[in-house]
């Protein structure tokens, strides 16, 4: 090796493991692997927990390359967005084509091995979902349309469904709501978000629903999806996953979580810049909260009925 | 800032141990995973051996018909024998 290339070599920017795993986006590869196994664990039959496991690791995989993928499409809106300033391409430590290369090698890994592993209808949900969120949200919605997050939360609510297909190589009425639970906390999750970052989406000319309707229309969608969510959410409770326990706190929960938009909804922006947007930003964390205890009440209705603890069905639940 | 090499030597590092790690992973899944299988589909053979078992016992006493004896091949007269009993107990 000649003295000139170990000078190139050594200006190169040079990335950790931990880069790479960073440009998986593991924060949201927790929620979706979350989500995939309370759809696997509240399926009507069971696997072996090995196949459940390699499922999930699939599920995370390709949930996983979805997001560098996102990362190579949108490193322009990364780097001037607060953020997001700090990921791997931005920061110059990761190169664009080696997110490209990485984002599709795992992505067609994950399938077929989902494919091997489970079934071909679950891997076939899985490409789906990868290029929903690549095709459909990063490369065309996102900045299109401030309908984007309504349209690409799709991608965010289909792990459920998948883990239910990998146990049944289907869909039910089960799977669907699950899916149209997070479907419809998508948007006030985001929109709260961007009640307090509409200056960061501003600036990358990303057409966020507050950037481009104004604060006062979002906070309006804002309710209009927390009311739709609530039956919704409530109405697995009649189902075969659903059970008392779920009902009891699915109910509490978006009676909380719908009183919290209608608190965002009667506030206007001067109160708001007055306290820094911190309703906001509590009503953006308890929707964290709110997904993820919603779910655990689904896993707990589960592993109650696997021990033979469940306390009787509901009128409308088989 | 620019990297020093003792840096660069210690991400290249963390790579390839961790690239290590995640192929080691990889390969005991897809072990573990085809133990399983195999094992599932041992079990599935077994059911359907057994089934099948139960199945045959009848025809297997076909076992103890004629078979085709080599030094025996029957001749066109004893042929045209066979096929015309053949036809007589068709007609009755």
């Amino acid at each position: 090796m000649s003295d000139t290339s170990w000078t190139t070599r050594a200006d190169a920017p040079e990335a950790q493991f931990g880069d790479y795993v960073t440009l998986l986006k593991p924060r949201v590869m927790r929620l979706v692997v979350f989500t995939a196994l309370v759809g696997l664990a509240a399926a009507p039959m069971a696997v072996h927990p090995v196949i459940a496991f390699a499922s999930l690791v699939c599920i995370a995989v390709g949930a996983g390359a979805s997001g560098a993928l996102n990362m190579w499409y949108d490193w322009d809106i990364d780097a001037r967005m607060r953020r997001t300033a700090r990921r791997p391409i931005p920061a110059g430590l990761v190169a664009r084509e080696e997110a490209l290369g990485i984002g599709l090698t795992l992505s067609v890994f994950s399938v077929v091995m989902l494919a091997l592993f489970a079934n071909p209808f679950a891997a076939a949900l899985l490409a789906f979902t990868i290029f929903f969120y690549v095709v459909i949200y990063s490369m065309w919605l996102k900045r299109a349309t401030p309908q984007n997050i309504v349209i690409g939360g799709a991608a965010g609510a289909f792990p459920p469904m998948i883990g239910w297909a990998v146990v049944t190589g289907g869909v039910a009425v089960e799977s669907v709501l699950m899916f149209l639970v997070i479907f419809l906390w998508t948007p006030p999750h985001f929109w709260a978000l961007a009640l307090f970052r509409n200056d960061d989406y501003a600036r990358a000319g990303v057409p966020m629903l507050p950037v481009v309707a104004g604060a006062r229309s979002t906070r309006v969608q804002i309710l209009v999806y927390a009311l739709l969510l609530m039956p919704v959410a409530v109405g697995i409770g009649f189902t075969g996953i659903g059970g008392p326990i779920y009902l009891a706190g699915a109910t509490v929960l978006s009676v909380m979580f719908a009183r919290g938009a209608w608190i965002l909804w009667r506030r206007d922006e001067a109160a708001a810049e007055a306290d820094a947007h911190l309703v906001e930003k509590r009503f953006f964390g308890f929707s964290i909260l709110y997904l993820f205890l919603i779910f655990g009440l689904i896993l707990v209705e589960a592993v109650l009925a696997a021990a033979g603890l469940a306390l009787p069905a509901l009128p409308l639940a088989h | 800032m620019r990297p020093t090499t003792h840096e660069i030597y210690g991400r290249r590092r963390s790579r390839n141990v961790g690239l290590g790690l995640t192929l080691a992973g990889f390969v005991l899944l897809v072990f573990m995973v085809t133990v399983v299988k195999l094992n599932a589909g041992h079990e599935v053979r077994g059911l359907q051996a057994s089934q099948g078992a139960a199945e045959m016992s009848p025809p297997a006493l076909a076992l103890e018909a004629p078979t085709l004896d080599a030094s025996h091949i029957p001749s066109a007269a004893e042929r045209a024998a066979a096929r015309a009993a053949e036809r007589e107990a068709g007609g009755n």
